[in-house]
């Protein structure tokens, strides 16, 4: 689709319509005014340098750990290197991921220290739980597990592994994706998904997402049937946190074509198609056209860290 | 002018004021997604809100560069909040819009405007808002939210048109 957008409304060059004129007259008049020392804001200001400085004294008590990966909390065992499994007691262990961040690890969980290769930090998750905080390049950072690899974006998530295998995870900051058996997941801050060993990730939710939405979903991909009403409802969205979900399902090539296809043309419409991508390539599930479209969406879907 | 990620580095170790800096340079912006979402009156009390809570986490900013578009994500989310917070206790199409702060007999057209506005989709109301509220041009609403110009193109285009045809063909 072609949008040849008036000059004006782009960068105010040329000349005006009468009623972008008007628009800006009326609403021009709920922009923010010049900054003036107003109430809070000196105070607020103040407070920077203590609330920073306490953020900074409490931030990141690890250094480079090049033979190994530095352990707390395991009797026993104080560096792990490539190699080691970790077999954590009744108490929380740590692991201090060279100069990039930490691992917590929940009590009776199984852990694996893996070669990731040149530059690339890989654990295996074999059971229970961890919570990752990762401050690094993206893909630095990886965590094996029976449903899945999560591949670290630069976040904060936390990963489970239920007694069957599945996998639950949870990105409090940054992103992450998850891969397993083809199928890759992109899961942004706020939200989370699962994973089973043989299906692979399900489409990720925000934790907050409507029920309905959900509903909707669910009655799509795992009723016996395509449930007609709940894909015209998705293949109507306008939120973009309802977007999530809907754009692992568009990139899912298990999925039947005219289901994507509905989908297609809703994210046509409310999003920008990137240069190059496609009906085609998005119905192929070009990695490239898929790469593309995710850049675009991104900053839809990022959240702050939580609080 | 100052490189925007030095002032990033700078607010991170304390410097008050270079986040101040921030803050005048990306106020428009953040405050622009909040008129999108809420009152203006509401919209001006969370923008302190929003930069409060950039504050308190801007250590976890991990790329300098995305500055803007994490203050954006910051600022919709506190908006989306503050709707989902008086959502049972206020039944907005009942409630009275609170007028406008200048009174120039344009109010209560302006308030139906921005009421339209408001129902738009979030691209559309969002990219809008900072063009028509906030006067940022387009390549500066890229810059600030991250999204392409191309994205920004696009939900100006469809959106202005999408918002005259709910305001009957004239503002």
């Amino acid at each position: 689709m072609k949008d040849d957008i008036d000059p004006y409304l782009w960068d105010k060059s040329g000349e005006p319509t009468p009623d972008v004129v008007r628009l800006e007259q009326l609403l021009g008049r709920y922009r923010h005014s010049a900054p003036e020392p107003r109430g809070r804001v000196l105070p607020f200001v103040v407070g920077a340098a203590a609330i920073a400085a306490l953020v900074l004294a409490v931030w990141w008590p690890f250094g480079s750990e090049p033979a190994g990966y530095r352990v707390e909390g395991v009797d026993g065992l104080t560096v792990a290197a490539a190699g080691t499994r970790i077999e954590v007691g009744a108490r929380p262990a740590r692991l201090a991921i060279a100069d990039i961040g930490d691992v917590e690890v929940q009590p009776e969980s199984v852990l694996r220290v893996e070669d990731g290769g040149e530059g690339v930090h890989a654990l295996y998750l074999e059971r229970g739980s961890l919570r990752a905080r990762i401050d690094a390049e993206p893909r630095v950072f990886q965590v094996g597990s029976p449903a899945g690899l999560t591949i670290d974006l630069g976040c904060e998530y936390e990963l489970a592994v239920t007694p069957e295998g599945r996998v639950r995870l949870t990105v409090h900051a940054g992103q992450v994706v998850i891969a397993q058996n083809e199928r890759e997941v992109y899961v942004p801050a706020g939200a989370s998904t699962e994973s089973d060993p043989l299906s692979g990730p399900s489409p990720p939710f925000f934790d907050d997402v409507r029920v309905t939405v959900r509903d909707d979903v669910e009655a799509v991909l795992y009723g016996e049937m395509v449930d007609p009403e709940a894909l015209a409802r998705l293949a109507a969205f306008d939120d973009r946190d309802d977007a999530l979900p809907l754009f692992a399902m568009l990139f899912d090539q298990s999925l039947d074509a005219g289901l994507r296809e509905a989908l297609y043309g809703r994210f046509e419409v409310v999003f920008e198609v990137p240069d190059g991508v496609n009906r085609e390539s998005v119905l192929a599930c070009d990695a490239v056209a898929r790469e593309a479209w995710l850049e675009n969406l991104r900053p839809w879907w990022t959240r702050q860290p939580s609080d | 002018m100052t490189d925007p990620d030095d002032l990033v580095h700078r607010a991170r170790s304390g410097d008050r004021v270079a986040f101040a800096a921030l803050y005048e340079r990306h106020t428009p912006m953040v405050h622009g997604i909040l008129v999108s979402l809420v009152r203006p009156q509401e919209a001006d009390d969370l923008l302190q809100d929003v930069f409060l809570s950039a504050l308190r986490a801007i250590d976890r900013l991990t790329d300098a560069e995305r500055i803007g578009p994490w203050l954006a994500s910051i600022a919709r989310n506190k908006g989306r909040d503050l709707l989902r917070s008086r959502r049972p206790e206020i039944d907005l199409e009942q409630a009275p819009e609170p007028a406008a702060s200048q009174g120039d007999g344009d109010d209560d057209e302006a308030e139906r405007v921005l009421g339209v506005l408001r129902e738009l989709p979030e691209a559309y109301r969002e990219t809008l808002s900072l063009r028509l509220v906030e006067g940022l041009t387009g390549a500066e609403i890229a810059e600030q939210t991250g999204l392409t110009h191309g994205s920004v193109r696009v939900n100006l285009h469809r959106g202005m048109k999408l918002l005259r045809e709910r305001l009957g063909g004239e503002a």
